[in-house]
């Protein structure tokens, strides 16, 4: 874990609303569903620093992506290169590769396609089949899709209004697939990261055919270190776990998905 | 010609810097190297941010809060941000007292700095059977009796808002041990000084002031309290006016030590309590944002004295005279 001040070096708005910024930073080495928490200004409104996952971090260069939806992120969007921001991290556990991975299926939504592009490029390195089904409103939600496409993941578009790929929603297009082709329980899983109730129904058809799911939570930070409390996530057994610290990424089965999170 | 510049007097040490002795303060029969304390429930057990943290220059690290059991602690979602402020409902999950005795205070002897255990019971038996075993920690350098806590449906607050309770909780906690005891008072009252005075009274040998006021938030779009127990307790830079108005009231109305904890975010706020009569400070909301609040705070410190040719005691309460 690392606290540096890290100059901009783009912030560019690559889709309406979704943001990629290059950030300096020290060489680190971090791991797929790792995270940093930056802050967005030097004053006190907002308060905390927001969590945005590691699309990329070589070469002394930091990525992230972001949609300006809320105070922090809208703050975020205004900051120009050659501006400073501080920033902790890698924090946070990873996805976790089993040995002998089959085929990984991929299911995102919209800017939670950030940590999942890390794991693509681990997964393709491998020579591991890759399949992602990318959700989003229209098109311009499938950001940096051809990215994916270009380390060898075979992307399945779905959108909302039809603009691209299947018209519906991801989860019911990943269930469609399934049915056809059957994943392979013993070798394949699953990899999500999105808006919770994506996640979960993400969770209940890959159980559906006996496929475990990773899921990296999203879920209110205060501190992203371990020592405020107010990241946790209710496990089935009744007890929390910290999202920025033994999170962000758990096995679906150990969450109790009824738990309110927002 | 003669050398004029050896004539000239030796330019008088206006500033000398503060020796280190300058920062030392003493609370009850234990001294900390600066008065600068991590606050309870914002540094875990003092092992989470090792990566970051110079544990040199903190005057000492206050505990999570720790109970007899372990507590699984409130439902989420547990915190929101507000302007300048976070109000949070944790409700002290813990890892309870036999897991804090046989993982995190093995720890402390080989820490550089002091640790304080915050312990906080329902019931005066509670409180004694956790003074009794902390009395016992090798290295420990005080005990907070929390009786302020606002996230706890039964006892914590209680305690903290009724004098008579305050009264038995100190009284019992005192005769048990030699450490320094600390009681964390709760803004949660109408007149902060009574709670005060009662544990002044009753040999305690500091006060918190203070815990996290009541609050809430609600989420307009789906209408409903933000916080799953509806309230919670509010902290950062939003409460320090407040907070101030109280560590000035109550370090009127008794001889003890001061300890002030709210919102400080920077070496002026820190400063501003000081001023208004705390011998210590803690540093709470300020660490999540910046792990290294509190070593700029007391760089801040030390400069502000070197500057102004002013000791830490001169500086206490400074406000106050004239
Ligand atoms: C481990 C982790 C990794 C994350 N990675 C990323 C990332 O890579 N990119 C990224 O953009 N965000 C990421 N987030 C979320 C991010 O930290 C912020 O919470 C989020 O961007 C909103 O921040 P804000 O300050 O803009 O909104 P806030 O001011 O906190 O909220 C403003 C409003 O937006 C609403 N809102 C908050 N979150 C969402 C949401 N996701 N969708 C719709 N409405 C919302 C709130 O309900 C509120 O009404 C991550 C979170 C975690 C925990
Ligand atoms: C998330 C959180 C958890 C806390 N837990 C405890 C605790 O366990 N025991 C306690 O006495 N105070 C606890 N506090 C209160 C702090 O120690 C401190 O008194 C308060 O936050 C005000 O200071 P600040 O504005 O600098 O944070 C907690 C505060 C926060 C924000
Ligand atoms: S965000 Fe503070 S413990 Fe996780």
């Amino acid at each position: 874990m690392l606290q540096f001040s890290s100059l901009i070096l783009s912030n560019d708005e690559i889709a309406p609303h979704y943001f990629h910024m290059v950030l300096k930073a020290p060489i680190s080495s971090y791991l797929p569903g790792q995270f940093v928490m930056i802050k967005v200004n030097n004053t006190n409104i907002p308060l905390l620093r927001r969590a945005m996952a590691i699309l990329s971090w070589r070469d002394e260069e930091l990525e992230i992506v972001y949609k300006a939806i809320g105070l922090g992120t809208k703050e975020l969007s205004k900051r120009a290169p050659g501006e400073k921001l501080e920033v902790i991290g890698p924090l946070g556990n990873s996805y976790e590769i089993p040995d002998g991975l089959g085929h990984a299926y991929m299911i995102t939504g919209g800017v939670g396609m950030s940590p999942l592009m890390p794991l693509a490029r681990a997964l393709t390195k491998k020579r591991i089949k890759t399949t992602l089904f990318f959700g989003g409103a229209s098109v311009t939600d499938l950001v940096m899709r051809h990215e994916f496409s270009d380390l060898g993941v075979m992307v399945i578009p779905v959108t909302m209004d039809g603009s691209l790929g299947k018209r519906g929603l991801v989860t019911d297009v990943m269930e469609e697939g399934f049915k056809a082709t059957k994943p392979d329980p013993q070798n394949d899983m699953v990899f999500t990261c999105g808006p919770h109730a994506m996640m979960r129904k993400v969770y209940e058809i890959a159980g559906k055919y006996g496929l475990k799911t990773q899921v990296s939570m999203e879920t209110r930070m205060a501190c992203g270190t371990g020592v405020c409390l107010g990241c946790v996530i209710k496990n089935k057994n009744g007890s929390y776990l910290r999202a920025c610290t033994e999170g962000p990424v758990y096995y679906g089965e150990e969450i109790d998905w009824n738990a309110r999170l927002d | 010609m003669p050398d004029s510049t050896k004539r000239h007097p030796e330019p008088q040490q206006r500033h000398p810097e503060p020796k280190a002795k300058d920062l030392i303060i003493q609370i009850g029969n234990q001294s900390f190297t600066n008065p600068i304390f991590m606050a309870s429930g914002t540094f875990g057990y003092g092992d989470d941010l090792t990566d970051l943290v110079d544990y040199s220059k903190l005057g000492a690290i206050i505990t999570k809060g720790i109970s007899l059991e372990p507590r699984a602690g409130n439902p989420t979602p547990r915190i929101i941000e507000t302007s300048a402020g976070l109000i949070n409902s944790i409700g002290l999950q813990n890892i309870g007292l036999k897991a804090f005795l046989k993982d995190k205070a093995p720890l402390y002897p080989k820490l550089k700095t002091r640790v304080i255990a915050n312990i906080f019971g329902t019931s005066i038996e509670e409180f004694n059977e956790l003074t009794d075993a902390m009395n016992r920690v090798e290295a420990l350098a005080g005990i907070e009796l929390n009786i302020s806590c606002p996230n706890v449906k039964k006892g914590g607050v209680e305690f903290g808002v009724d004098p008579k309770a305050t009264t038995e909780v100190v009284k019992n906690a005192r005769s048990r041990t030699k450490l320094p005891i600390i009681v964390k008072l709760t803004p949660n009252v109408t007149d902060m000084t009574i709670i005060a005075k009662a544990a002044a009274d009753e040999g305690a040998d500091a006060l918190t002031v203070s815990n996290t006021f009541l609050s809430m938030r609600i989420d307009v779009l789906k209408r409903r309290p933000s916080l799953a127990t509806t309230f919670g307790g509010i902290s950062g830079p939003a409460i320090l006016p407040i907070i101030l108005r109280q560590v000035w009231q109550v370090s009127s109305a008794v001889k003890i030590p001061v300890i002030a904890s709210g919102g400080i975010m920077t070496t002026h706020d820190a400063l501003e309590y000081l001023m208004a009569g705390a011998t210590a400070i803690q540093i709470g909301t300020a660490t999540y944002i910046n792990p290294k609040a509190a070593h700029e705070i007391l760089a801040g410190i030390k400069d502000y004295l070197t500057s102004n040719n002013l000791t830490l005691q001169d500086l206490i309460g400074i406000a106050k005279e004239g």
